[in-house]
């Protein structure tokens, strides 16, 4: 064995920093790191069944002060890409240099091992110059090779071997170890669960991390692990982001243990996630291969993460990941299962969670997964509607259709129904419905007994999309409906989803893979419930009254005790104060109209109104006057992104109105953004009612 | 063995494809040893059964032709083809060229002939062709189209217990990001 480097020359790479912000998972952590190559050759062994030799090689980042320890191990395996610079072979021996697929990820590994782990990212070009010759595409490969690194992590931490002596000894904890795969690699690493458990001393995984992952053969890992994934919503290698059957296949299959989640990042690609595979470096390029597509494409206003924000994001989650499952870090579950929002550092990307925990998280209202469940629920009461059509399921086992949008629509947007390469099992039942007017309900009874007590449940959630494929969606349009909860006296109250969620989104793009229905978690917070007894709850009913249309996929209706661990400390609340109904902004008098597609400030802070400097929001009334187009209007604070939800949505012609509250930005500002047709107009007039400071 | 051939684009992308053959595991050999590998399949002798050249490179993966080989396996091998494990004694290598280099990707790389799903392609070390072992005598017929795409493919009536690989599989339609190429197969009654 010897290391990449001559000698093993610890590499100072961080400073201290002792900064710890405790919600923040993205912060550079107090220890120094070193980091450090080891290798025992490109042709050190041959996975069983395996075409040729590979290498076994990894770079390892972990604390200095490794005496402080034993530190937790997280293991990171790289996907499918190019091997050598004048190449695709195994080993480069005349086909130029190595391409370093291993090394994309050490922003990732420094951050980590700063906070206390021993981070491990390991080479696996050799089984990718050969993977199309092995029945599975390489997984079981993968999983050795995995295995391989830890039995070498294992041995370092008893007795040492070279190049680091005893360096390690005691100082690795092997009862927590967590994975982490990117693209075939997370297939890789799924695979490693099921060979790590066949063996008679398997490591104790804490969590699994597929990133952008393939799924071909759609390997089941259920018994009580947590897995976490991330989904670029701009993939245009695994463009049919099929990773997401990991957790449609065992969302129901965890007893008493672990949980399945992914976050969607929206503008993210396959590739940027690696830096390595990010251009300019050798062989690497942007994936996503339509520069045209408004979302994904590379036109102005496009929704693309830049590489550098793209692993912004992934730093942050894979931060949030390990630190909580592997380290048991508190203050950042939250942002696992979306109850949180979003990392610090991710606030102004636009992500997407969904989260479904295990048996003794739950309670399953209604779980959709065959006809029965359009009767009858599984709690065993009438599941009942009115008005609403279609109103079947689609995606799961005949005689569902095996996908629930139009023939001829490709299968790279419909990720919970994409076909896999190695199985033919189908995707996720899931409810198809939609409407028209404001008489559509869903209705779902809770039988008497212990059932209606949802006392122990923070919120009432379930998956859901817009289903762009159906014309009743407006184009862009997000969409909103209320739910209605009635407990056993007939007390009654309504709340709208769209003010808890904001995965009602029309999905972006129009070209090829995009948009997708691809379901998100939305919650309802039963503490929001006032007005009915939540220890008796009779009925829950989606009544689709918020807008004249729509057509909605939904799945895994439950109630969701959420398991966050130490909520991180928030900001002090702010008190409200009412104001006389009073007019801050009318465009009509002295002002040009709003323009589609370009943003305006209005200053809300000051003038006659009363909104004090120091307010950092205002309730009022938004109205949309004399608008020349169908559309809707963003608002949103100076300074920050523009959100997916509108303020308001209007026709054209027709002057609106809504209540709402909105965030002040620089300087007490507020940015006006409508989304119309190209030219088109509409005034604008805001009356506040209220201030929060 | 001759031919000219450009003709395109080939199968339907709605057309709804019956069989295909696929590796199950690793092969199993029912009398002599088993093979362990599909380029274990590659390393055999071969003979030629038809190469050709398309006059211009097609669509976006540029496919400018393909060879197809022969290769008498040295036992018969248990492989599951059209959803069935059979036992077959030879083997079908079909290499496809393209006049611009592939990019490697994570998606699966497969071979297509007349729709049907028919092998994983390995690219080359210059990436300029790719080559897969087809066992589906059935396909390898005049006239037929073979192409290659990264397109996911649908698999359906699979025996849950040979689930592990594919048989039946169609394209469904639609404008991925992702490629079909074809060219067409002319065997001139070469078998």
């Amino acid at each position: 064995l010897s290391p990449r480097v001559s000698s093993l020359i610890p590499v100072l790479v961080l400073a201290a920093a002792p900064a710890f912000a405790q919600s923040d998972p993205a912060t550079t952590g107090p220890h120094a790191v070193t980091t450090v190559e080891y290798t025992q050759g490109d042709t050190a062994f041959t996975p069983a069944g395996f075409p040729g030799p590979v290498e076994f090689t990894a770079v390892t980042f972990y604390p200095t002060d490794l005496v402080n320890g034993p530190y937790p191990l997280v293991v990171y395996l790289h996907g499918r890409h190019g091997t050598c610079t004048g190449g695709f072979v195994w080993p480069c021996t005349g086909a130029g240099s190595i391409i370093p697929s291993y090394r994309g990820y050490d922003y990732s590994g420094q951050q980590l091992a700063s906070h206390g782990y021993i981070v491990i990212s390991i080479s696996a070009n050799g089984i990718n110059a050969r993977d199309a010759s092995v029945a599975d595409l390489g997984a079981v490969a993968r999983a050795e090779l995995i295995d391989r690194h830890l039995e070498f992590w294992r041995t370092l931490n008893t007795v040492g071997a070279a190049p680091f002596g005893t360096l390690f000894v005691g100082r690795v904890d092997l009862t927590r170890v967590g994975t982490m795969g990117h693209s075939r690699g997370g297939e890789g690493t799924m695979r490693h669960w099921s060979y790590n458990a066949a063996k008679a001393q398997p490591f104790p995984l804490k969590v699994i991390v597929p990133i952008g992952a393939t799924n071909f053969s759609r390997w089941q890992v259920n018994q009580n692990i947590a897995v976490a994934q991330l989904l670029p919503y701009c993939d245009g290698d695994v463009s049919n982001l099929q990773a997401v059957h990991f957790y449609d296949d065992a969302r129901y299959l965890m007893t008493n243990g672990g949980y399945q989640n992914y976050v969607t990042v929206m503008g993210a690609n396959h590739n940027f996630f690696n830096s390595v595979w990010t251009p300019p470096a050798a062989g690497a390029s942007d994936d996503w291969g339509i520069p045209g597509d408004p979302f994904c494409g590379t036109g102005v206003g496009n929704g693309r993460l830049s590489p550098a924000n793209q692993r912004v994001v992934g730093l942050a989650y894979l931060a949030t990941f390990f630190r909580t499952a592997v380290g048991g870090e508190p203050g950042f579950f939250g942002y696992i299962d979306g109850t949180q929002g979003k990392p610090p550092t991710v606030s102004t990307f636009a992500v997407h969670t969904a989260y479904q925990g295990h048996d003794g998280q739950r309670r399953d209202l209604n779980r959709l997964l065959d006809a029965s469940n359009l009767v009858t629920n599984t709690l065993g009461g009438a599941s009942t509607q009115t008005d609403l059509s279609p109103h079947d399921l689609c995606g799961g086992l005949a005689p569902q259709p095996q996908h629930c949008l139009p023939g001829g629509t490709s299968t790279a947007r419909m990720p919970h129904t994409a076909p896999s390469s190695l199985s033919a099992l189908r995707g996720l039942s899931q409810l198809r419905t939609g409407w028209a007017g404001d008489s559509a309900q869903w209705i779902n009874l809770i039988p008497a007994g212990p059932s209606r007590d949802v006392t122990q449940f923070d919120f009432l959630q379930f998956r859901l999309t817009v289903n762009f494929a159906d014309g009743r969606n407006p184009v862009g349009s997000p969409q909103d409906f209320n739910v209605r909860f009635t407990d056993g006296a007939g007390g009654t109250q309504s709340l709208r989803v769209g003010l808890f969620s904001q995965v009602l989104f029309y999905p972006p793009g129009t070209m090829s893979a995009v948009p997708k229905v691809l379901q998100h978690s939305v919650r309802v917070p039963l503490a929001n419930l006032t007005s009915v007894n939540r220890a008796n709850l009779s009925e829950v009913a989606l009544v689709f009254n918020q807008t004249s249309s729509g057509a909605v996929l939904l799945s895994d209706l439950q109630f969701y005790d959420s398991p966050v661990v130490t909520a991180p400390p928030g900001p002090t609340p702010g008190s409200y104060f009412t104001l006389a109904p009073c007019r801050v902004v009318d465009t009509r008098i002295a002002l040009p109209a709003l323009v589609a597609n370009n943003s305006r400030a209005f200053t809300v802070v000051g003038g006659t109104c009363g909104v004090p400097a120091d307010a950092f929001a205002v309730s009022g009334v938004v109205v949309a006057v004399d608008p020349t187009d169908t559309g809707n209007l963003k608002i949103f604070a100076l300074g920050e992104s523009a959100p997916e939800a509108s303020a308001i949505n209007f026709n054209a012609g027709q002057t609106r109105s809504n209540n709402g509250v909105f965030k002040l930005g620089t300087g007490g500002q507020i940015v006006t953004l409508p989304a119309m047709g190209a030219g088109q107009t509409t005034h604008f007039v805001l009356d506040v009612t209220g201030y929060f400071r | 063995v001759s031919l000219v051939h450009s003709q395109h684009p080939a199968p339907s992308r709605r057309a709804a494809v019956t069989a295909a053959l696929v590796f199950f595991g690793s092969l199993t050999a029912s009398a002599a040893g088993p093979l362990q590998n599909l380029a274990e399949v590659k390393e055999l002798p071969r003979t030629l059964v038809a190469e050709g050249s398309a006059r211009k490179a097609e669509t976006a993966l540029t496919l400018s032709g393909y060879r197809v080989e022969r290769a008498a396996l040295p036992a018969p091998q248990r492989v599951v083809v059209n959803g069935r494990t059979t036992d077959v004694s030879e083997a079908w290598i079909v290499t496809l060229r393209f006049e611009r280099a592939l990019t490697v990707r994570d998606q699966a790389f497969s071979l297509v002939i007349d729709g049907r799903w028919c092998g994983f392609l390995q690219e080359a070390p210059n990436l300029l062709s790719a080559d897969a072992v087809c066992f589906d005598a059935s396909l390898i017929r005049e006239g037929a189209a073979v192409g290659a795409t990264y397109r996911s493919i649908e698999i359906a009536s699979t025996p849950e217990a040979e689930r592990t690989l594919g048989p039946h599989v169609r394209f469904v339609d639609g404008d991925e990001a992702v490629h079909y190429s074809s060219a067409r197969l002319h065997l001139g009654g070469a078998r």
